[in-house]
C-alpha cells in the first residue's frame, strides 16, 4: 500500500472505469482503482490477471489502449475489491480478495460499477444448465470455453443474437432463438440503428452469421418451462399473444441441456444508494439508474458516477462518460482550466445525447409485457436464494403489500445472500402488474452495508486505512 | 470424460485440480466455474429452503448460484475465484 493517500477512488474497472482512471493519473492525481474481478476491463473487455499482455487477441479495440496506459501510468489498482461501504462523505470501506479490510476518504469518487442482467423467470429456470447469456459471453470470450456444445438462447434483445453469434463462431451449435419480441418490433428497433454504421455492421454480422447456419429464430416465442432431473433436459417453448400472454396449444418441446437467458441488463445501484446518490427511473435507460448531472456528479457533492450506472447504454456511452467524469474530476480538483473543461467536455457531451437516443431504442426491447408476469404460474421460483415462488409474493401483495419493501418484509424475497440483485427489477414488474402502480411510482429496495457477502474473517482483520 | 474447450489449453498453463476428490484439468487463469463448465459439471449446489440443485446462472459475482467449498471452506463464488494447482473443489450433483 502506497504511503501517499488516494485523491481519487475510481470504483469498477470496467470501460467507464479505466478510462477515467487514466486519464486521472496522467494529469498527476493519485488514483485508486478498485475492481471486483480477477481482472480489470469489465464485462465488455473480460481479460485475466493482471493486465493483457501484449493485447490478448481476443480484445476488442475500443478500450485496450486505455487497459496497457494503466499499467503504463502506475495506476494503483486492487483487483478481488468488494466496496463493502460508502458513505455521503466518501468514506469508502473495502475488503481485498477477503484478506485484508480497508477505509479511505478520497477527495472525489468515481462510481463505475455497470450492470447486471435482468431476467423474466420462468417455471424450471433454477434448474441446473440454465444460464445467464452474460455466463455463456464470459465463458466463452474469457475462457474458452463452451456452455454445452448445443444450446438454445432466449430473452429479448441484441444481446441473445451477439451471443448465439459468438457460439457458433466459436464451434458450438444453437437450436433456436427464442425472442419474445415481434419481428416488426425488432425491425423498428433495426431503424433506429440505420445512422450508427458501426452498431449496423456489428448486427449484420451478427446476422450473417445465423443465417449462414440456418438458426431458427422464433419471434413472439418465450420458455413456458425448464424440465428434467436435477439438471435441465427439456425446454418446452410457446408464442405468445401481443400482450405477451402464452397463446394455448403452440407449445412446443425441444430436447436441451444448456439454456441462456437474459433480458437485458439493470445498472448496479448499490453503492450510489449507500452514498446517498438521488435516483431515477428512466425504463429507456434500464429502469432505475443514479442520476447525474452535465458534469456526471450525482447529489452527492464530489460522487461522480459514469457507465451503466447512469443508464445502461452500452460500451461507447461508458467510454464518453468515462473521459467526461474524468474531465469534471480534473477540473474540480484544480488541474484543468474552466476553459480548457468546457472546450473539451463539449464534444463529448454531443456524443453522448447521441449515445443516450440509442440506448432509448435498444432499452425499448426489453420491456416486460405484462402478459408475461400475469401468466407465470404460482409454483415458478422468483427469489432464487431463499426459494420464494410467484404464488408467495401474489398472496403478499393480495394480502394488502403494495411496495416492494413490504412484499420483501412479508415474504422474505430479495432477503437472500445476493440482496434482491436478481430477483428485484422483476419483483417491480410483478407489483406493477398486480397493482397498476408503476415502477417509477415504487419505491427501490434500499441497501444496507456490507453490500457484498463478507466473510466473518475478513471482518477480523485489522482495518487499514489507504 | 466432457471436455467443452474450444481449442485445447496451454500446456504451459496446465494445472490438477480435483473435485470431489476426482482429477479435473484445469488451466492457469481460469476461474473454478470455467473449469468446472469445461468437465460438463453443472450442478453444483443445493438450494436453501427446497435443497433443489443449482448451478451458474449470472456467471458475473452477482447471483451467489455457484457457491463451492473449496479446500474445505464453503462459500466460494466459482465463477469469481480461480483455479490454483491442487486446489480441492467439493460440489453437491446429488
Amino acid at each position: 500500500m502506497s504511503p501517499e493517500p488516494c485523491q481519487v477512488a475510481v470504483v469498477g474497472g470496467g470501460l467507464a472505469g479505466i478510462i477515467a482512471a487514466a486519464m486521472l493519473q496522467k494529469n498527476g492525481l493519485k488514483v485508486l482503482l478498485l475492481d471486483e474481478n480477477q481482472g480489470l476491463g469489465g464485462q465488455y473487455l473480460r481479460t485475466h490477471p493482471p493486465l493483457p499482455s501484449g493485447g490478448g487477441h481476443f480484445l476488442p479495440r475500443l478500450g485496450a489502449g486505455h487497459m496497457r496506459e494503466l499499467a503504463e501510468k502506475g495506476v494503483e489498482t486492487v483487483n478481488r475489491a468488494q466496496v463493502l461501504a460508502i458513505s455521503p462523505a466518501r468514506e469508502i470501506l473495502a475488503e481485498e480478495d477477503g484478506q485484508r479490510l480497508f477505509t479511505l476518504r478520497p477527495e472525489a469518487v468515481l462510481l463505475a460499477p455497470g450492470a447486471r442482467e435482468k431476467f423474466i423467470p420462468f417455471k424450471g429456470w433454477t434448474l441446473p444448465g440454465v444460464i445467464s447469456t452474460g455466463a455463456a459471453q464470459i465463458l466463452i470470450k474469457a475462457h474458452g470455453v463452451l456452455p454445452g456444445r448445443e444450446m438454445m438462447i432466449a430473452g429479448s434483445g441484441a444481446f441473445i443474437y451477439a451471443v448465439a453469434a459468438e457460439v457458433l463462431a466459436n464451434t458450438g451449435r444453437v437450436r433456436a432463438i427464442l425472442d419474445h419480441n415481434s419481428l416488426a418490433r425488432k425491425i423498428e428497433f433495426a431503424q433506429g440503428v440505420l445512422t450508427m454504421r458501426h452498431k449496423l455492421a456489428e448486427g449484420l454480422g451478427q446476422v450473417a452469421r445465423l443465417l449462414l447456419a440456418r438458426t431458427p429464430i422464433k419471434n413472439r416465442t418465450r420458455v413456458l418451462e425448464a424440465r428434467g432431473d436435477g439438471r435441465l433436459e427439456e425446454v418446452v417453448t410457446t408464442k405468445l399473444d401481443r400482450a405477451g400472454n402464452p397463446l394455448p396449444g403452440s407449445e412446443k418441446t425441444y430436447p436441451c441441456t444448456c439454456l441462456a437467458v437474459g433480458n437485458g441488463f439493470v445498472a448496479n445501484l448499490e453503492l450510489g444508494q449507500l452514498a446517498g446518490c438521488r435516483l431515477e427511473h428512466n425504463p429507456a435507460l434500464g429502469g432505475w439508474i443514479v442520476g447525474v448531472n452535465q458534469e456526471m456528479e450525482t447529489s452527492v457533492p464530489g460522487v461522480f458516477a459514469a457507465g451503466e450506472i447512469t443508464g445502461v447504454a452500452g460500451a461507447e456511452k461508458s467510454v464518453t462518460e468515462g473521459r467526461l467524469a474524468a474531465l469534471c474530476v480534473l477540473h474540480r480538483l484544480g488541474r484543468l482550466s474552466a476553459q480548457a473543461f468546457s472546450d473539451r467536455a463539449r464534444p463529448l457531451r454531443k456524443e453522448r445525447a447521441r449515445q443516450l437516443a440509442f440506448a432509448r431504442r435498444f432499452n425499448a426491447l426489453h420491456a416486460v409485457p405484462a402478459g408475461i408476469v400475469n401468466s407465470l404460474p404460482d409454483d415458478t421460483i422468483i427469489c432464487r436464494c431463499e426459494d420464494i415462488t410467484m404464488g408467495e409474493i401474489r398472496e403478499a401483495i393480495r394480502g394488502g403489500c403494495r411496495t416492494p419493501l413490504a412484499v420483501k418484509r412479508s415474504a422474505r424475497v430479495g432477503m437472500g445472500i445476493c440482496q434482491g440483485r436478481t430477483c428485484a427489477s422483476f419483483l417491480y414488474e410483478m407489483i406493477a402488474a398486480h397493482t397498476g402502480v408503476p415502477v417509477s411510482g415504487q419505491e427501490v429496495l434500499s441497501v444496507r452495508s456490507p453490500v457484498k457477502a463478507l466473510g466473518l474473517g475478513t471482518l477480523a482483520r485489522p482495518l487499514e486505512r489507504f | 470424460m466432457t471436455d467443452l474447450r474450444i481449442r485445447p489449453g496451454d500446456p504451459d498453463k496446465k494445472i490438477r485440480i480435483y473435485v470431489n476428490g476426482q482429477e479435473c484439468p484445469a488451466f492457469q487463469g481460469e476461474t473454478v466455474l470455467a473449469a468446472l463448465t469445461a468437465a460438463g459439471k453443472k450442478s453444483l449446489r443445493k438450494s436453501r429452503q427446497a435443497k433443489e440443485p443449482r448451478g451458474a446462472l449470472c456467471g458475473m459475482g452477482v447471483c451467489y448460484e455457484c457457491l463451492v467449498a473449496i479446500d474445505g471452506v464453503p462459500g466460494w463464488r466459482a465463477c469469481q475465484t480461480e483455479v490454483r494447482d491442487l486446489m480441492e473443489i467439493e460440489i453437491d450433483e446429488s
